[in-house]
């Protein structure tokens, strides 16, 4: 028996939502700006300058990434390493770890939100990519998108899904 | 608000900020932190030479996952108790993890009264 399948906006907006309940109740960040875009076919998803990705799999097959410029990323670690002694090493070499424990705390929370019966939902250990760079939109895929804003920077989160499974064929 | 009953721990996370975190919830109740491990093999070795009276244990981790390390851990010492600490909100994973033989979990972010409600029951229910 097919499981019915999870699509990818659903996803998505559980994802954002539960990103912006982390932020703001457990890190105590303030967001002043929300923004959605479902990107066109042809146009790409920049990067900015730290992103953790995680693949999710079982009714669905997704790539989510998260990511950060400089400013939101230090603001974030401030929060999140809040309370932690200082080993002395320079908390940029911490971006990375941040960035991968804040996608696993966040897309493993909203999996809650998005389960299907009988499915199981897989999350991967997550990916750091360091440096900007964008993924451009195939025909065959969707990339959800959403642009999260703070006074000191910006974050994205995108939820990318394979539309159809012919992508391999030469 | 130190835990009546001071535990030796071994904590298991791939994250190295998550294991601080951790780490510091459970010193902040009073228990020592007698190892750390970031792959679910590190995690049945240090096991057997630590002899710790709880593992917090995450599940998603590279190489050999929670799950799997649990199972590993259980099969030789069928007393450990071991607590998972995931992220992973969905009823099924929780489930999968409590038949690998843990015998008690807690969600990401960790809260500290959560951990110790937790690590309450577990010691209430299993140590000897």
């Amino acid at each position: 028996m097919e499981h019915p399948q999870l699509d990818a906006k659903t996803a998505h907006v559980a994802i954002w939502k539960r990103n912006e309940e982390f932020l703001v109740n457990e890190l105590s960040m303030e967001l002043t700006e929300l923004r959605h875009n479902l990107i066109p076919e042809g146009k790409f998803y920049r990067l900015r300058d730290f992103t953790a990705i995680v693949t999710l799999t079982g009714p669905a097959a997704l790539h989510i990434a998260f990511s950060f410029d400089q400013g939101f990323m230090e603001k974030l670690f401030a929060a999140y390493a809040e309370g932690l002694d200082d080993d002395g090493e320079d908390p940029s070499l911490y971006y990375a770890e941040a960035a991968g424990d804040v996608i696993n705390i966040v897309v493993g929370n909203a999996t809650a939100d998005i389960q299907v019966p009988g499915a199981a939902l897989v999350l991967s250990p997550p990916i750091m990519i360091e440096g900007s760079n964008r993924i451009v939109r195939h025909r065959t895929s969707s990339i959800h998108m959403t642009d999260i804003r703070s006074p000191e920077g910006s974050m994205s989160i995108a939820t990318m899904h394979l539309e159809r499974s012919d992508s391999h064929r030469l | 608000m130190p835990n009546t009953i001071p535990l030796n721990v071994l904590v298991v996370d791939d994250s190295k900020l998550t294991q601080k975190k951790i780490s510091k919830v459970l010193e902040d109740l009073g228990h020592t932190i007698v190892g750390t491990a970031r792959t679910g093999a590190e995690a049945i070795e240090q096991y057997a030479v630590k002899n710790p009276d709880v593992v917090t244990m995450d599940i998603t981790m590279p190489d050999m996952d929670g799950i799997e390390a649990t199972k590993g851990i259980v099969a030789k010492f069928n007393d450990a108790l071991i607590v998972m600490v995931t992220s992973h909100g969905q009823e099924q994973m929780v489930l999968d993890a409590l038949k690998s033989g843990a015998k008690g979990y807690v969600l990401k972010p960790v809260q500290k009264v959560k951990l110790q409600e937790v690590l309450e029951q577990v010691i209430g229910k299993y140590m000897r």
